[in-house]
Order: C-alpha cells, then sequence, then structure tokens
C-alpha cells in the first residue's frame, strides 16, 4: 500500500483545544502538518516545534454574534487570513479541536472540497458547543468523546477521546 | 511539591484558594498556585501566570496537582505522570459560566488517577489518599482515536 502524505491544517485555539490536539499528535504521524491557532501564552512557542499561522479568534459563537461589531469585523479578518491560508498551503483535510478560530476557515475549506474533520471538545457533556453546532451542518467527520453523544447527534461518531 | 492551577481566566476560584492555603498552613509541603488569583495566600505561593518553560519545570517537580476541570490541565498532569485533583468550578459560585466542569469532572471520576472534589471540606482528606503511582497513564481511548483517526487519514 501507498504511503498516504497528506497536507492537513490542525486548527484549534488556546488552551485546552491545543492540549487535546497535541495530545492525539501522532494520529497524524506520516503527514505534512501545519497549525493554525491563536496567540497565546500557551501557543507563544509552538512555531519552534511546528509551523503555524497564528490568527485572532473571535469571542462567543453562541450568542447572536452579528449584532455587535467588533464580532463582525474579526469575522470579516478572519475569513480573509482563512482564505490566504487556504490559497497558499491548499489541505487536504482539516482537522480541528474547536474554537473561536473555527467556523470561517471549516466553511471556506469545505468550498475548496477540503475535507472537514471536526472533534468536540472534552469540556462539554450536556450539549454540542457553539462552535460544534455549526460545524455539525458541513463536517465530513464528526468525532464526539463522550460515548453517550453519539446517541445524541445522528452524525456523531465516538472513537475515542484525547484523555 | 503541591502544584495547584486555577486556569487561566479571570473567573475567580477563591473557594479552592483559600483551601490550599488552609491546607498549605497544617503540612510542610510546598504549594504553589498558578493562574488569575484574587485571595491573597498566607502560607502557600502565588505565582500568577509564568513561562511556559517554568510551568514545565513546576509540573516536573510536583508530587500532586490540583486543577480546575480545564481539559487542558487534566491532560498535562497525565501527561507529566501526576495524579491530578479536580475541583471543577461552579456557576452558583460565579466560579464559571455554567456547570460543564461539573459534567467534565462527572465523567472522569472513576478515570485512573484522577480524583474529584466537588465539596472542598473534603479536599485535603482526598489529598491524604491519593495514590502516588508510577503508573499514571492516559486510557486505552486515546490510543483508540489516534489509531481510527489515523486509519481515516490513510483511506482519504
Amino acid at each position: 500500500m501507498e504511503d498516504n502524505n497528506l497536507k492537513i491544517c490542525l486548527e484549534c485555539a488556546e488552551g485546552g483545544h491545543l492540549d487535546e490536539m497535541l495530545n492525539i499528535i501522532e494520529a497524524f504521524e506520516g503527514h505534512d502538518i501545519f497549525f493554525m491557532t491563536t496567540m497565546a501564552p500557551t501557543t507563544k512557542n509552538l512555531y519552534k516545534k511546528y509551523r503555524v499561522h497564528y490568527v485572532r479568534r473571535q469571542y462567543n459563537t453562541s450568542q447572536r454574534w452579528a449584532v455587535y461589531l467588533r464580532e463582525i469585523i474579526l469575522l470579516i479578518k478572519l475569513l480573509a487570513v482563512s482564505f490566504i491560508i487556504l490559497l497558499k498551503e491548499k489541505p487536504k483535510a482539516i482537522v480541528s479541536t474547536g474554537g473561536g478560530a473555527t467556523i470561517p476557515i471549516c466553511y471556506l475549506g469545505k468550498l475548496f472540497r477540503v475535507k472537514i474533520i471536526f472533534i468536540q471538545s472534552l469540556a462539554k457533556t450536556t450539549d454540542l458547543s457553539g462552535t460544534g453546532k455549526i460545524i455539525y451542518y458541513i463536517a465530513d467527520l464528526f468525532l464526539v468523546q463522550w460515548k453517550f453523544q453519539e446517541e445524541q447527534y445522528k452524525k456523531a461518531k465516538y472513537w475515542g477521546r484525547a484523555l | 511539591m503541591i502544584l495547584v492551577l486555577t486556569g487561566t481566566s479571570s473567573w475567580n476560584f477563591d473557594r479552592l484558594t483559600k483551601a490550599v492555603d488552609d491546607i498549605a498552613n497544617e503540612i510542610q509541603e510546598e504549594v504553589n498556585i498558578l493562574g488569575n488569583i484574587n485571595y491573597k495566600p498566607r502560607s502557600a505561593r502565588s505565582l500568577g501566570f509564568v513561562s511556559s518553560e517554568e510551568i514545565e519545570q513546576l509540573y516536573q517537580k510536583a508530587r500532586i496537582v490540583i486543577a480546575h476541570a480545564g481539559t487542558g490541565c487534566i491532560i498535562n498532569s497525565l501527561k507529566h505522570k501526576k495524579p491530578v485533583i479536580i475541583v471543577p468550578r461552579r456557576p452558583e459560585f460565579n466560579e464559571h459560566f455554567d456547570d460543564h466542569q461539573v459534567q467534565t469532572a462527572k465523567e472522569l471520576e472513576n478515570h485512573p488517577n484522577i480524583y474529584v472534589v466537588y465539596d472542598i471540606e473534603m479536599l485535603k482528606n482526598v489529598m491524604e489518599n491519593v495514590k502516588q503511582s508510577s503508573n499514571v497513564s492516559f486510557s486505552k481511548e486515546r490510543d483508540k482515536l489516534i489509531e481510527s483517526l489515523n486509519e481515516y487519514l490513510k483511506n482519504m
């Protein structure tokens, strides 16, 4: 079987989202990976070990963010940056553990036929996160990290968890 | 050394800080607290925010980690092979905006090397009963996820 070396974008916000991604990084061994993440104390040294595109996140996707000017401006900026990353890198897949920088690149990526793999954060057990609810519609693979969540969402698959 | 992690948000967690400070006053062991600390501890050391290199050293030096129920804290404790006592933030005490930390903690109650404290009065008791183990690791569920993702990407 020939080796399948893919360009993969690992997208996640700082903190727990990043920690979950890093804890399953072996899943991407053999592929050409780069990170898309937010600039924060927990991510600022990531570039020493991996290729990273730093972006600014949105703050609240579960509220009616369209009402807030700051969120609209951030969204436009994030859309532009995401577009540039997609053009430059041309990833075959985007794997995301979520956070405020996820939605634009996943939706744009979908337009460019990039495979969208979303991993719902461990932290939410009762329902999906704001981001998760929005990505749910376009994900090619929607993974939840608690087995019982599989029953709640038709598309959701439980393949294990990062912890 | 006991490492106490209150996370990176600005939500207060005095309930935990006060409790570990009281414990620090009674024991000989060094207690270091990281995060946005409101209450000023008398016996424990309040380190605030430090560089990732310093956090790495603190994790290595720690015997036990006590943390709010942030997935990052939990993952990193187990990564460094330290038993971790989770104290989930509760919205009724204004410690977080909802109860997802309590929900997370409930799911991890039976995970090896993870201990959960809901009632802060129980913290000292739980600390005294932590099993020091060289066998701290992640569950097989993690291996399953890595393999499954690996397979999926191979077949893309």
